[in-house]
Parts: C-alpha cells; sequence; structure tokens
C-alpha cells in the first residue's frame, strides 16, 4: 500500500537520506531504527509529505503522495518527533479541532474522540489545557492526534519516548491494534520494546538502509541483541545472521 | 465545514480568549483616541469635519493594530513545530493562509469596529456641539475605507510573520513595510518623477481615509490596495509552500 522507492534527500552538501526503499502493507508495523542523525526523522517527514525528496517517491495505493498531497494526508496520521501541540487549547478541544480538520463531522468527531481518549488513557484530561500537561501526557496527545481519524497509513515518529514503561506498554497496544486497519511505520530506540509489535525492521546507518529484516517466530531476545548492535555499529558475523533470519 | 474554516475558528477562538488582545485592542483605542482630541483641539474653527479627522487618525494607528494581531500567526506556528502538524493535516497550503489572515482580519476590525462607536457615543457627551454634527454616511464611507486598509496590513503582516520565527521581527518588518516603505517611496518618487509622486499622492493611506470620511470615495486606492492584499496573500501561500519543502 505505502511504497518508498529509493528515496535521497540532501541538506546543502550533506546527505541525509540516500536510496532508501522499502514497503508496508496494512498489517504491518515496520520499525525504523536508528543512531541518532542516521536519517529517522527525516525519513518520517518525506513519507509523511512534508518534505519533498530530492530523489525517489512515495506511492500511497499506486499514486505519489507529492503529486496529492491533499488526499494523502486525509489518509494519514502523522505524530512528529517534537510532538508540537497547541499549548493554550484545552485536550478535548484540540483533538476536535484536529478531527474537524481532517474532515470528520462533529457527531464522528465526538465519537472518535470518545475512542481514542481512553485508547491513549487521556479521559481523565480532557479538559485540560495541553500545555499543563507532563511529556508523557503531551506523547500521548499527539498519538490520539494521529489515530483520531482511523488513519490508513500511521507514522509515528519516536511515539513511546517520555513514557513509564507501564504507560509505554499500554499505547504499544493501542498502536498494535491501530495496525489491523492501517499500514504502520515508527522509530524509536527502545529496541526491546518495539520488538514487540513491530513485524519487521530496518535500520538506518548514515541514511542508507544497513539491515531489513522480519521480526520472525525465532529467539526475539537474540533478535533485539542483533537490532541493537547493528543499531550501533557494532555487529559481528553472528548478529548479521541473526538479522537474516528475524532472530532465528 | 471546510478545513479554512475549521483553521479560521480556532484561530479567531485563541485570538480573542488570549490577553494580547484586549491589550492590544485597549491600547489601539487609545492611541486612536487621542489622535482625534489632538486633530480636534489643531483643527478648531477649520474646514475638516469630525469624521474626516478620526479616519485620518485611525488610519495612522492601523498598521499598528495589523502588526499586533498578525505577528504570532505564522512564527508561533515555526517556532513551536505546529506548522508540521497543520501542513500533514488534508489543508491547502492557499487555504491555511486564508484561515489564518480571516481571522486576524477579524481581530483587527473588532478593534476598528470599537474605534468607531467610542467617539460616536462619548463625543456628542463630550462637546454639545458636536451632537448631530456626524454624518453617518461619510463616517461609513471612512470605516469601509479603513476596513480595506485593515485588511491590506493584515496581509502585509501574515506574511512577515511566516518570513521571521520571532514575532518582535516578524511586527517591526511589518510596520516597516506598512508605515516606512510608502513614505520611502513617496519621498523618492517625489524627488525623481514628480508628476508621478502627484498621482501616488491618492493612495495615501490618511489621505485616502480623510478623504472618503467626507463621503469622496475614490475607486483607484480600492482596485489598488485589492490588488495587494491578494498579491500578499499569494507570495504568503508560495512562501508557505518553499517552506514545506526547505523545512528541517
Amino acid at each position: 500500500m505505502l511504497e518508498v522507492s529509493q528515496i535521497v534527500r540532501k541538506f546543502g552538501r550533506r546527505t541525509v537520506l540516500d536510496g532508501v526503499s522499502f514497503d508496508v502493507a496494512p498489517g504491518e508495523i515496520v520499525g525504523v531504527l536508528g543512531a541518532n542523525g542516521a536519517g529517522k526523522t527525516t525519513l518520517m517527514r518525506v513519507m509523511a509529505a512534508y518534505l519533498e525528496p530530492g530523489a525517489g517517491d512515495v506511492r500511497f495505493g499506486g499514486r505519489s503522495v507529492f503529486a496529492d498531497r491533499v488526499g494523502y494526508h486525509g489518509a494519514l496520521g502523522y505524530l512528529p518527533e517534537r510532538c508540537p501541540l497547541y499549548d493554550d487549547m484545552r485536550v478535548a478541544d484540540y483533538l476536535t479541532f484536529r478531527g474537524r480538520l481532517r474532515g470528520l463531522s462533529r457527531r464522528r468527531t465526538a465519537r472518535r474522540l470518545k475512542d481514542v481518549a481512553a485508547s491513549c488513557g487521556l479521559s481523565e484530561v480532557l479538559r485540560q489545557p495541553i500545555g499543563a500537561l507532563s511529556a508523557g501526557f503531551r506523547r500521548r496527545v499527539g498519538l490520539a492526534d494521529a489515530l483520531v481519524a482511523q488513519p490508513k497509513v500511521l507514522l509515528l515518529d519516536d511515539p513511546f519516548t517520555g513514557l513509564d514503561a507501564a504507560h509505554a506498554c499500554s499505547l504499544r497496544r493501542t498502536v498494535a491494534a491501530a495496525s489491523v486497519r492501517s499500514a504502520v511505520v515508527l522509530t524509536g530506540h527502545d529496541v526491546a520494546g518495539l520488538a514487540e509489535i513491530c513485524t519487521r525492521f530496518l535500520v538506518l546507518r548514515d541514511g542508507r538502509t544497513a539491515y531489513a529484516c522480519p521480526a520472525g517466530n525465532g529467539d526475539a531476545t537474540a533478535l533485539v541483541r542483533a537490532l541493537s548492535r547493528a543499531v550501533l555499529g557494532q555487529e559481528g558475523d553472528d548478529a548479521g545472521a541473526a538479522l537474516a533470519g528475524g532472530g532465528t | 465545514m471546510t478545513a479554512a474554516g475549521v483553521l479560521f475558528r480556532r484561530e479567531a477562538r485563541a485570538a480573542f480568549a488570549s490577553v494580547a488582545f484586549y491589550v492590544q485592542t485597549a491600547a489601539f483605542l487609545a492611541a486612536s483616541g487621542w489622535s482625534l482630541v489632538e486633530a480636534l483641539r489643531r483643527g478648531e474653527g477649520g474646514f475638516a469635519q469630525v469624521p474626516e479627522l478620526w479616519a485620518g487618525g485611525v488610519a495612522f494607528w492601523l498598521p499598528f493594530l495589523a502588526a499586533l494581531a498578525t505577528m504570532r500567526s505564522f512564527s508561533a506556528e515555526r517556532a513551536s513545530g505546529t506548522l508540521e502538524t497543520l501542513l500533514t493535516a488534508p489543508i491547502r497550503e492557499a487555504q491555511v493562509v486564508r484561515g489564518k489572515f480571516q481571522a486576524a482580519l477579524l481581530v483587527g476590525l473588532a478593534g476598528l469596529a470599537l474605534a468607531v462607536v467610542a467617539p460616536a457615543v462619548a463625543l456628542p457627551r463630550l462637546s454639545p456641539l458636536l451632537a448631530g454634527g456626524v454624518s453617518a454616511g461619510a463616517l461609513a464611507a471612512g470605516c469601509a475605507v479603513l476596513a480595506v486598509q485593515l485588511a491590506l496590513w493584515t496581509a502585509v503582516g501574515i506574511f512577515f510573520s511566516l518570513v521571521w520565527q520571532q514575532q518582535a521581527a516578524a511586527a517591526a518588518c511589518s510596520l516597516f513595510a506598512c508605515l516606512v516603505a510608502p513614505r520611502a517611496l513617496e519621498a523618492a518618487l517625489g524627488a525623481w518623477f514628480p508628476s508621478v509622486a502627484i498621482a501616488a499622492a491618492g493612495f495615501s493611506a490618511a489621505g485616502w481615509a480623510a478623504e472618503a470620511a467626507t463621503g469622496l470615495m475614490a475607486l483607484a486606492p480600492l482596485v489598488c490596495h485589492g490588488v495587494m492584499v491578494w498579491g500578499f496573500l499569494f507570495l504568503t501561500t508560495l512562501l508557505l509552500e518553499a517552506r514545506q519543502i526547505r523545512a528541517g
């Protein structure tokens, strides 16, 4: 459904993404891993059609997302890395605004607001101003925003940062549930946490795809260890074999 | 409701709920009131009518009102990162610009409406000689011209709020463009092309507003202002598209 092909993106002379390709189907959750500066956030911005690539294309349903941004954005749920929100708005007002901006009717927005508030653990803070929320709750609001219109493509840039273990686990379940109808791509640094829900991994290094591997049904601990080493660029031959076989 | 309408409502609500709106409106009323009183004091016994003096005084302060109403529009979005979430929603850049422009214009028009009502109520009480001496038609013509001028200054302010991430810089550039640049242009024309300068004098903001308040509505400045509003909004849309490409 979502195809990323040969994406190249430069900032000045610096090449941030260099020929990244993969595809994601509904029901899949692809975890993009990489050290800081590997190009994860730029890749997400290109996939969100916020940045245009220097070369390559992102296609959704067979059409370039850059040819019909508005149509694509109607099917997209996106949580940026910094999780930007309007601090002056209350949580319920913000999610209603975002739902209406995405073309949902008033009634459907109200219904979806209830659903995402329950699934993201926001029911108790709906009347609170966003500016008064902790970093963890802000992330949950950002995630609820991405989920409110039941998107077909869900891009989450570092969604579990700043959350305690219990809430991170609960939100991972929410994302896994959303993946039933969406193609999900997410980034992060908690390899073990991502391994619980991801069906595939992509390891970026200096803007290139270092590894692309399925999560597999094998030894999860071995896979997490191998991925963690791959992110750091310290993989050996055994790690390479684990990544090729998805932990088997 | 269209996406631009949803954005307009959010922006307008945020503006009217902020303390800044009441402070800037109070300052504008005080400044335009002071201008009127000063003009009445100086023009005592002259031929100038009250609406003419009022419109000329208010016209001078309108760029300040517009700069304050628009300085947050895009600069706050850029500084907080919410522009990224806004531009990955299903809304066109032109709709974003239109929604923000209309909201800022509404804020300015609210201030302008108060600046009409306040003297109309206060003056006859302060001076019985002025009671019944104000022509409603002349006042309406003056108001219409001031509203058109406000639209232009608002479009200029919206443009600079996208150019600058710092609100103060956006407001300063907006004021420069509205107050200093036209006078510099007028002076340059006067020095090099005196005949053009005489024709251009009819386009001066305060002069046009004062003239309209006597009941003489010139059409050429109206068309000129309308074209410039459209031009600045078009430029802002182009810049927003370019910013989207260069962001990161």
